[in-house]
């Protein structure tokens, strides 16, 4: 980065002290150098499920009566700090990548029984790649969020989930991740190891199992469309005013509501260009639990979390939306298979565990076809000489 | 809801107008990497190291050329060009070609630590026969 600044301003300097004023503007103009490899990706997602009764003797759950639930989620990664080593008589590039990730989820489970609860997560992370130029590559993802019922201040609460993933890169048609995830995404506080295996290339038919994230079949249709089948689990742990009196032992002001469902979907990923990203999935949400943790009870408790209430819900249809802005000039990863991987890693960890998964169209395409190319868009490749 | 659309809408017409501009170029960088890659078979390994210092290799070059090209190029008029703005003119042409000249050569030199000569110089031709396979689509396109 260095020599590049260096010759630059060499070049630059030779410029201003011979010619320049010759020139009606009064300096050369410098494009500065791209500095990260990653986009800064701005994001939205929005999942629904149908409604359903709750069948449980319990109390609580004929309160409740049934459920149904809405997520809206916006967020962003972008990269702060990007540096490239040189390693092995200067011919391998290794890399070390910080970036900051937030994002902002609106979760209203719609029970007919109590008033409306609107719980938000809020999440302000930061993320540390490192790229080793070999095969194997390092991933910490950091995720503080705070929860809260909104409309009841007293029920602001800090949690934190967190990855540590170590990922090789066997060739461009295999990876094999592991690692360690701290996550809420089974409705409960989970420390679990995280295992991964990719076979088939990041941007062509893939199949990816990467427990507890997902296991899905990837494929691409035509030119602009990605598909994917998957499984994945979703869920969290969300703080809620216990204002409906779910809860009357030992006087909790507040309690928290977790949820998970097992998604059986496929989406369609649109990407007309590298900065735009359009998906729409659906399918059957399965499995599904809901329970209420009373805070008191867990006081000294910092594992697993003990339910007062936990009930097993019918499947239902879901839908989910997302769109994916990707932006900022980076430099090329044509070919970087370790790359390739982090990029799509880090599409798939979002901010605040929330188990979504942005889609990798900044990882170029599979096989292109030479089509639409006017001769000024490639006059800087041609000699006259190469028309002989 | 209105306002929402609206703001949606322009951000659609920023993001795409932005993305045309540097759209061909970087399908025109993503063919000539998938030619090469067709034409010269490169172990696990060499894969590994060859690639990142050849992309970084074209990122300079890039920059180089987008470099001479807004301040020189976009500043160029034919007609009302000045003895001195000629000179001008020529001396980034040829500085530029020194350094892009300077580049290769470094690269060239990375490039024999870890690949076989004989890699580098398939490497050298696949890009040549991409040029050529460029000016063919162009004149297959190009109305007689």
């Amino acid at each position: 980065m260095f020599f590049l600044r260096y010759n630059l301003f060499l070049y630059c300097l030779v410029l201003s002290h011979t010619m320049l004023f010759a020139f009606n503007k009064d300096s050369i103009q410098v494009i500065k150098p791209v500095k990260h490899y990653f986009k800064t990706n701005i994001y939205t997602d929005f999942y629904s499920t149908s409604k359903r009764n709750l069948t449980g003797e319990k109390f609580v759950s004929k309160k409740l009566k049934t459920y149904k639930l809405n997520q809206s989620i916006i967020g962003f990664n972008t990269p702060i700090y990007t540096e490239d080593y040189y390693k092995k008589d200067s011919t391998r590039i290794s890399n070390i990548h910080l970036l900051l990730t937030g994002s902002y989820a609106v979760v209203s489970p719609i029970f007919s029984g109590i008033s409306n609860h609107h719980l938000s997560k809020t999440s302000i992370g930061v993320r540390m790649i490192y790229n080793s130029g070999k095969s194997g590559s390092w991933f910490l993802d950091f995720s503080p969020f705070v929860t809260q019922d909104n409309g009841y201040n007293f029920t602001k609460r800090y949690r934190a989930a967190y990855s540590i993933i170590y990922n090789y890169t066997c060739n461009k048609n295999a990876s094999i991740r592991v690692g360690l995830t701290r996550t809420f995404t089974f409705g409960n506080r989970f420390f679990i190891p995280y295992v991964g295996l990719r076979l088939g290339s990041v941007n062509g038919f893939n199949f990816n199992i990467q427990f507890p994230r997902s296991v899905s079949i990837n494929f691409p249709i035509g030119k602009n469309v990605r598909t994917s089948i998957y499984a994945k689990p979703q869920g969290g742990v969300y703080s809620f005013a216990n204002t409906d009196e779910l809860y009357y032992l030992n006087n909790d002001r507040n309690i928290n509501f977790g949820r998970y469902e097992y998604l059986l979907g496929s989406r369609f990923d649109f990407n007309s260009n590298k900065l735009i990203g359009f998906y729409l999935g659906g399918g059957i949400s399965s499995q599904n639990g809901i329970s209420l943790f009373s805070e008191s009870y867990n006081k000294n408790n910092n594992g697993k979390l003990n339910h007062f209430y936990a009930e097993r819900l019918s499947g239902a249809l879901f839908v989910n939306i997302g769109l994916t802005l990707k932006f900022g000039k980076t430099k090329s990863i044509y070919n970087n298979y370790n790359l390739y991987d982090l990029i799509d890693l880090n599409n798939s960890s979002e901010a605040g565990d929330n188990s979504i998964n942005t889609g990798n169209s900044e990882i170029p395409k599979k096989n292109p076809r030479i089509k639409d190319i006017k001769l000024s868009d490639m006059q800087d490749l041609i000699e006259t000489q190469d028309l002989y | 809801m209105k306002k929402y659309s609206y703001i949606f809408i322009l951000l659609w017409i920023a993001f795409q107008s932005e993305s045309q501009t540097n759209a061909k170029r970087d399908k025109i960088d993503q063919l000539r990497v998938t030619f090469i890659n067709s034409k010269v078979n490169l172990s696990n390994q060499e894969t590994q190291q060859f690639w990142p210092l050849y992309n970084e290799l074209n990122d300079k070059l890039d920059l180089l050329k987008k470099t001479y090209r807004i301040n020189f190029i976009k500043n160029f008029n034919a007609e009302s060009l000045t003895d001195k703005e000629a000179e001008a003119l020529l001396t980034a042409e040829y500085l530029l070609k020194q350094k892009e000249l300077d580049l290769n050569k470094e690269y060239y030199e990375k490039y024999k630590k870890i690949l076989p000569i004989k890699k580098i110089a398939l490497i050298k031709m696949a890009e040549n026969d991409f040029k050529k396979e460029l000016i063919k689509t162009i004149k297959s396109s190009s109305p007689e």
